[in-house]
């Protein structure tokens, strides 16, 4: 019973565990949709958000750069600026190539080395240009500028707004290129780490023109991280980043601070490395290495609008990341709250299953019990459930069955029964035979013969009265040679006699033995009426022998008595031995008495 | 302006006088004495002749600038027993005292003989000469005579104040005090700055007789054909905040400039032949 019990709830276990798994797999499937979509869904908005966000800040340098370029052709413009270019140029008035060279060159070794006091630094610092430039200076963002100086035509410095880390300046880059062989040209630098302020310096480069021809050269040294984070505030969350790369793939730029050997991805580069803007996914963010970043990118246009000895020949892009935390962040909150609303449904789930699969399990324990009670013999138990469904006609099934099987249990007692009535007929037979047989076999003598045999078989066949109907030698008719059991006055011998007559001419005439269960409704002897002290049943029964009728035996019943077929069998192989007997009665007779007449049919 | 003319010629005279007539290059030397310092200092040598331009640019501390250039001539006399040296000044800006010449003989300061001035102003279309030392070079310029002049140093009492080093370059500062007061030098006491290697004083503070700070002086000097020049030179008022750039450009030396240009009629011609 503890098995039953645990496999029955082994049985609710089972569906409560297939309903939460249906449903956890269905849960997983919901969520991998949501994530999948969810996550296209937002990489489509936060790349389109990132490249606009690129776009926007790309144009912003374009912006700044050429308007810094501006700010720089405006100072070279300046009075103070013109005139004290042109000023410190009429000091190399009468002295060679060589001795100009020599005399700055000293200065420069003297700028870098023992300075000492040193009334050029302080004519550099102290000079209407100078004064010019610092007010300019003072106008802007505080620390964009590293410094801002001019040089005359030999490349000296003339004004600065703080000290220069050199006197002369006739050899680097920025200023060739802005210089340009005195044709002058704007020069607009890459980003570099500065020996002089060790910090990531962007320089703006412009000449000095009088005449048509420069004269000088203005330097404007940016400070990156200043010039670009007030380009580049613009944000779209919390832990997004704008970053600035060359073509080189250097981060030239980066709110979080980085080193100028830290390059960005050679794969990532190509991808954004391009004329126009857009936005990628990529593993191989700056900040976020090894995770899927979404990555906006666009070209700085100026960069490519300017000579090819602008920015070191390179191109500038525009970067654009974020934490892929907060960029996703959406969707696995999304799922979070889905998730823990699916553990709510889980519990709701296992409650629900509980109820449903115990109106589940009844019907099936009550089936069970239903079973087990038939099973063990109780064939008028019904099983009673009324659920509707499969398990009610299961359950009418198995009534349908037990109702069966009581039917045939009971046809099967019934054929026991008849088989042993059959069995017991049987012996009741062979004993009334061999009872018969036996009294015959004793006499010879017909009186007694016929006696016996009357009070034998009226006894077997529980009948009330007998009667032997033979021809009567004496008075050479038929006539009742022996009774048992009747009163026989004349009255009624005479109606019995003729009702014997009247069946034993069937008799002999068939051979068979005749009987009627009811003789006053036996339309076969209409004509004759039968009293209510009469008897109203009868058995003719031909006693034979060699195929002739040499008797007849009447057994009388006053109340209905109908016979088997059996026991009509069983009286005509009696009748046949007493036939047999009869006639051996007959024939000692006729030895005794030699006249006796033959009987016939 | 007349006055003014006749500072700035005075101030171009004296800057002719820079050189002194020691001719011992400045080398450089341990566990010297004050008096010896500054003699070294002060006699450095300026070459025999030179000629430059001299551009003077005087900022006001409103940042107002104003700027004056002239061309120099000067002869050193060292082996003369009298002169001690000739300056041939011509103004060649603003435009308005274009034409301007001046023209000063110095003498030995053992002659204790004051300088003979001349002036040439074009619109007198004459030599005169001048009878008096100005207060200051030219108006506005911070510069008095003795700014510019190598003052004789047994005229001073010196003093080791100590050794400084400034931007990796190592001085001597030392203090000198006039000994006896002199109309034409009005100064409490000044104080040099003196490199140790070279003995060039590239710092000058004058003080006032009653111990303030009137101005300071800054000079970078040049090495032309072993003479010491003055090439750039700084002066700043501390009282005024004005400030004085002196540039000295197109410098030649030692090119053998002759008596006869130091005369009147130079002056008058406006032309070195």
């Amino acid at each position: 019973m503890e098995n039953s019990e645990s496999k029955r709830s082994g049985l609710q276990k089972r569906l409560i565990i297939s309903t939460l798994a249906v449903s956890f797999f269905a849960g997983l499937m919901v969520l991998g949709l949501i994530y999948y979509t969810g996550k296209s869904a937002l990489k489509e908005t936060i790349g389109a958000t990132f490249r606009e966000l690129a776009e926007t800040v790309s144009n912003n340098i374009d912006l700044s750069v050429g308007h810094h370029i501006e700010e720089s052709r405006l100072l070279t413009s300046a009075q103070s600026i013109l005139s004290s270019v042109e000023d410190a140029n009429l000091l190399y008035e009468g002295q060679t190539e060589d001795e100009i060279k020599k005399r700055i060159l000293e200065i420069e070794t003297r700028w870098t080395g023992a300075v000492g006091v040193n009334a050029y630094l302080f004519e550099v610092l102290n000079n209407r240009a100078t004064d010019y430039l610092k007010e300019f200076m003072r106008s802007g963002e505080q620390g964009m500028h590293n410094i801002i100086m001019v040089t005359n035509e030999r490349g000296a410095v003339v004004a600065a707004t703080t000290k220069p880390g050199h006197y002369y300046y006739g050899d680097q880059k920025w200023w060739r290129s802005a210089y340009n062989n005195s044709i002058g040209a704007i020069y607009v630098g890459d980003v570099h780490i500065s020996d002089e302020f060790g910090t990531k310096t962007f320089d703006i480069a412009t000449p000095v023109i009088k005449g048509g021809k420069a004269v000088g050269v203005l330097l404007m040294s940016h400070n990156v991280d200043i010039f670009f984070k007030a380009i580049t505030t613009a944000k779209v969350g919390n832990t997004d980043h704008v970053m600035l790369a060359n073509s080189d793939g250097e981060l030239l730029f980066s709110p979080v601070p980085t080193s100028k050997e830290h390059k960005i991805d050679k794969g990532l580069l190509e991808d954004i490395a391009k004329e126009q803007s857009g936005w990628i996914t990529t593993t191989a963010d700056v900040h976020y290495p090894g995770k899927q970043s979404i990555v906006g990118y666009s070209p700085v246009r100026i960069t490519y609008t300017l000579g090819k000895d602008n920015i070191d020949g390179k191109r500038w892009y525009v970067l654009t990341s974020q934490d892929p935390k907060e960029t996703f962040m959406p969707v696995f909150s999304l799922l979070l709250r889905i998730g823990i609303a699916g553990l709510f449904g889980a519990g709701f789930i296992i409650v629900l299953g509980y109820l449903n699969t115990g109106k589940i399990i009844r019907p099936v324990k009550e089936l069970q019990k239903g079973a087990d009670i038939i099973g063990s013999g109780d064939l008028d138990y019904r099983i009673t459930i009324n659920t509707g469904d499969e398990i009610e006609d299961l359950a009418t099934k198995f009534n349908d069955m037990s109702a069966k099987l009581k039917l045939f249990y009971i046809k099967l007692e019934e054929m026991v029964k008849e088989r042993t009535r059959e069995l017991e007929q049987r012996s009741e037979e062979i004993s009334i035979l061999y009872s018969i047989v036996t009294t015959l076999n004793q006499s010879l003598d017909i009186e007694r013969t016929f006696s016996e045999a009357l009070k034998t078989l009226i006894d077997v066949m529980k009948a009330d009265a007998g009667a032997i109907w033979m021809l009567d030698n004496r008075r050479r008719a038929f006539a009742i040679v022996a009774s048992a059991g009747i009163d026989l006055n004349q009255a009624r011998e005479q109606r019995l006699s003729e009702l014997f007559e009247y069946i034993g001419d069937k008799i002999i005439n068939t051979g068979k033995p005749w009987t009627s269960e009811n003789l006053t409704v036996d339309e076969r002897i209409e004509g004759f009426t039968v009293s209510e002290e009469d008897y109203i049943a009868i058995v003719g029964i031909p006693l034979k022998s060699k195929d002739k009728v040499l008797a007849i035996m009447y057994l009388l019943n006053k109340n209905i008595r109908a016979l088997t077929s059996r026991e009509e069998n069983m009286l005509l192989s009696i009748g046949s031995h007493i036939g047999i007997a009869v006639e051996n009665s007959l024939l000692f007779a006729k030895l005794l008495r030699h006249d006796e007449p033959e009987i016939t049919g | 302006m007349l006055l003014k003319q006749i500072k700035m010629l005075y101030l171009l005279m004296v800057v002719g006088i820079i050189g002194a007539t020691v001719v011992t290059p400045p080398t450089a030397a341990a566990e010297l004495t004050a008096d010896q310092i500054v003699a070294k200092s002060e006699g450095v040598y300026p070459g025999m002749d030179a000629q430059s331009k001299l551009t003077f640019t005087i900022r006001d501390p409103d940042g107002k600038e104003r700027k004056v250039i002239l061309r120099r001539y000067w002869k050193n006399y060292s082996d003369d027993e009298d002169i001690d040296s000739k300056v041939l000044v011509f103004h060649e800006y603003p435009p308005d005292t274009k034409g301007t010449v001046f023209m000063v003989w110095t003498y030995k300061a053992t002659k204790h003989r004051p300088e003979e001035m001349w002036i040439y102003l074009p619109i007198l279309k004459k030599v005169q000469k001048l009878p008096e030392h100005p207060d200051e070079i030219f108006s506005g310029a911070n510069l008095k005579p003795a700014d510019m002049i190598s003052r004789d140093a047994s005229l001073d009492k010196h003093k080791l104040l100590r050794e400084e080093t400034i931007e990796n370059q190592l001085y001597y500062v030392i203090e000198s005090v006039p000994k006896e007061n002199n109309p034409d030098y009005n100064y409490g006491k000044v104080v040099r700055w003196i490199k140790k290697n070279d003995f060039l004083k590239e710092r000058v503070d004058y003080y006032s007789t009653d111990g303030a700070l009137q101005k300071t002086q800054l000079i970078t000097w040049k090495n032309l054909k072993n003479a010491f020049i003055w090439e750039k030179v700084i002066i700043k008022n501390v009282r005024t905040d004005v400030q004085t750039i002196l540039s000295i450009s197109d410098v030649e030396i030692d090119k053998g400039l002759t008596d006869k240009i130091f005369s009147e009629r130079t002056m008058i011609s406006g032309k070195v032949r």
